[in-house]
């Protein structure tokens, strides 16, 4: 077992197969927690991320789940249990809700199926899982929604997949209020525009990367290792008189 | 070895043993940084400095040269200023009926202006990739009744974050406020030592406690290390930020907020 801040923990992180969450399953990971790397479709990027993590001396197993559907829910929670078990634990003492699906469009271009299948796995899958996990964190756990920077202003061109993430924002706002007498803390960590391949076709347009990384103070674009630190604090016993917050980590997007 | 390893740290406000500003150094120096402690009185500051190996250098947080010698008595004894605290604070109370404009003006000079001045010139010495951390309070997003002249300082010195994180974010230069809601710090002894005031408190806090220096201890070392966070005003409040803040007339004790000490 890793020596850290998390050490003799045990993580979830949904949609770890690649990007941020890969970063964050790394990060906690080294942090000592050992991580259940959750993947939706892409079973050989979970692998690839826990082979990563072990390399590196940590401890990880690999489960997944369709969070659209309720089946797809119980079988991941099958899989959590029996993968805590397999590495002695019982509890999940950090669930970090990382898994999500983006999309453009103005309101005209949203058609059903895209506003169900973003509503389906962003809002509903979270709260979902969310719900059914819960009776398995302790006393003194975390829950930590990664939600984005599009759900605190007006994004116009993406308008379904922003109102998905303020609505996660909303849940962790309630949830902390409800979870709070049992010393569970739940905040989010809302990155903005990050480099990785969820937004691949603008970080191929130089001029949208130098547009989008203009907007940040700090004058450039993020990288999943700017945001994975901060769900680490989060996670851990130094951010535990931090609960209900959307924190922005985004370079300061949104000043001006 | 420490997150904050050849960092030199400047904490302004570190006045009181089981302080807020005290705990902010202790963390800031226990992660490995070179700290720098500041407040009016040198003999407490000694005793700090003392004990986490650092340099005290008496301040006044409302007086502007003195905040610059800071600056400058930092830059000479380590070399440079990676991350700039300011606890420092000026508790002036009254209604907006009655409350002399004089002490109103006073609250800005601390709560605000001193701000203004420590942002400037820490920022002007601070190395690139820098973090500034502001105290503010929970009572400049959530009104207390009787806190107005020292909320609405406080809420300045918010909007100031902003400015500062677009200003100085060039430089890679992270400014950030935290906002805490009630502590139990030694000032504060005397309004939690009547019997059911902390309970009115709690009832308020999701995490259903009273805050302590030490957790803000911990949350300042963390925006004071490597992370993309910045002009953002983060309440550490145990989740009283969701709620509210207890009234006056809820509490147990005569006149709670009306003391000018906490």
């Amino acid at each position: 077992m890793m020596m850290g801040k998390l050490a003799g923990k045990s993580a979830l992180v949904t949609g770890a197969s690649r990007g941020i969450g890969r970063e964050i399953a790394l990060e906690l990971a080294r942090a000592g927690a050992t991580v259940g790397v959750h993947y939706g479709e892409r079973l050989e990027g979970a692998e690839e991320t826990a082979r990563m993590i072990r390399e590196a001396g940590g401890a990880a197993f690999v489960l997944g789940g369709d969070l659209r559907s309720i089946d797809g829910i119980e079988r991941m929670l099958a899989a959590l249990a029996e993968g805590l078990a397999a590495n002695g634990f019982k509890a999940l003492d950090i669930l970090v809700n990382n898994a999500g699906i983006g999309g453009g469009g103005s309101i005209g271009d949203v058609t059903v199926e895209k506003l169900d299948n973003l509503i389906g796995t962003n809002v509903r899958g979270v709260f979902l899982l969310t719900q059914r996990a819960i009776s398995r964190i302790p006393d003194g756990g975390r829950i930590i929604n990664i939600t984005s920077m599009v759900g605190l202003a007006a994004y116009p061109g993406s308008i379904a997949y922003a109102l998905t993430k303020a609505a996660q924002n909303s849940f962790t706002a309630s949830l902390a209020v409800e979870l709070g007498p049992r010393g569970i803390t739940v905040n989010g960590v809302a990155p903005g525009a990050t480099d990785t391949d969820f937004i691949a076709a603008l970080m191929a347009q130089p001029a949208l990367v130098k547009f989008y990384g203009d907007k940040a103070a700090l004058k450039r674009i993020g990288k999943p290792d700017d945001i994975a630190p901060v769900v680490a604090f989060l996670a851990s016993d130094e951010g535990r008189w931090i609960t209900g917050q959307v924190i922005e980590a985004s370079g300061g997007m949104h000043l001006e | 070895m420490g997150t904050l390893d050849g960092k030199v740290a400047v904490v302004l406000g570190a006045s009181a043993a089981g302080g807020t500003g005290w705990a902010v150094a202790e963390h800031l120096a226990a992660a490995g940084a070179k700290v720098v402690v500041a407040a009016r009185r040198r003999e407490p500051l000694e005793e700090l400095a003392a004990k986490i190996g650092g340099l005290a250098v008496p301040c006044d947080a409302g007086k502007k040269e003195q905040v610059a010698a800071l600056a400058q008595a930092a830059h000479q004894a380590f070399g440079g200023i990676d991350i700039a605290v300011n606890s420092a604070a000026r508790p002036v109370m009254g209604d907006i009926a009655t409350c002399a404009i004089e002490l109103v003006q006073k609250s800005l000079d601390v709560n605000f202006l001193g701000h203004v001045n420590f942002v400037r010139e820490m920022g002007a010495i601070m190395r690139d990739d820098g973090s500034i951390v502001l105290i503010s309070t929970s009572s400049a997003s959530q009104p207390v009744p009787y806190f107005f002249p020292y909320a609405c300082a406080k809420a300045a010195t918010d909007c100031l974050v902003r400015y500062a994180a677009l200003e100085y974010g060039p430089r890679g230069i992270r400014v950030n406020s935290i906002l805490p809601g009630p502590i139990k710090t030694d000032l504060a002894a005397h309004i939690f030592s009547v019997p059911g005031t902390e309970e009115v408190f709690e009832r308020e806090i999701a995490l259903r406690r009273v805050g302590v220096p030490d957790d803000f201890g911990r949350i300042v070392a963390m925006l004071a290390g490597p992370h993309y966070i910045s002009g953002v005003n983060i309440p550490t409040s145990g989740g009283m930020h969701l709620t509210r803040s207890p009234r006056e007339d809820e509490m147990p004790g005569e006149g709670t907020f009306h003391s000018d000490r906490s």
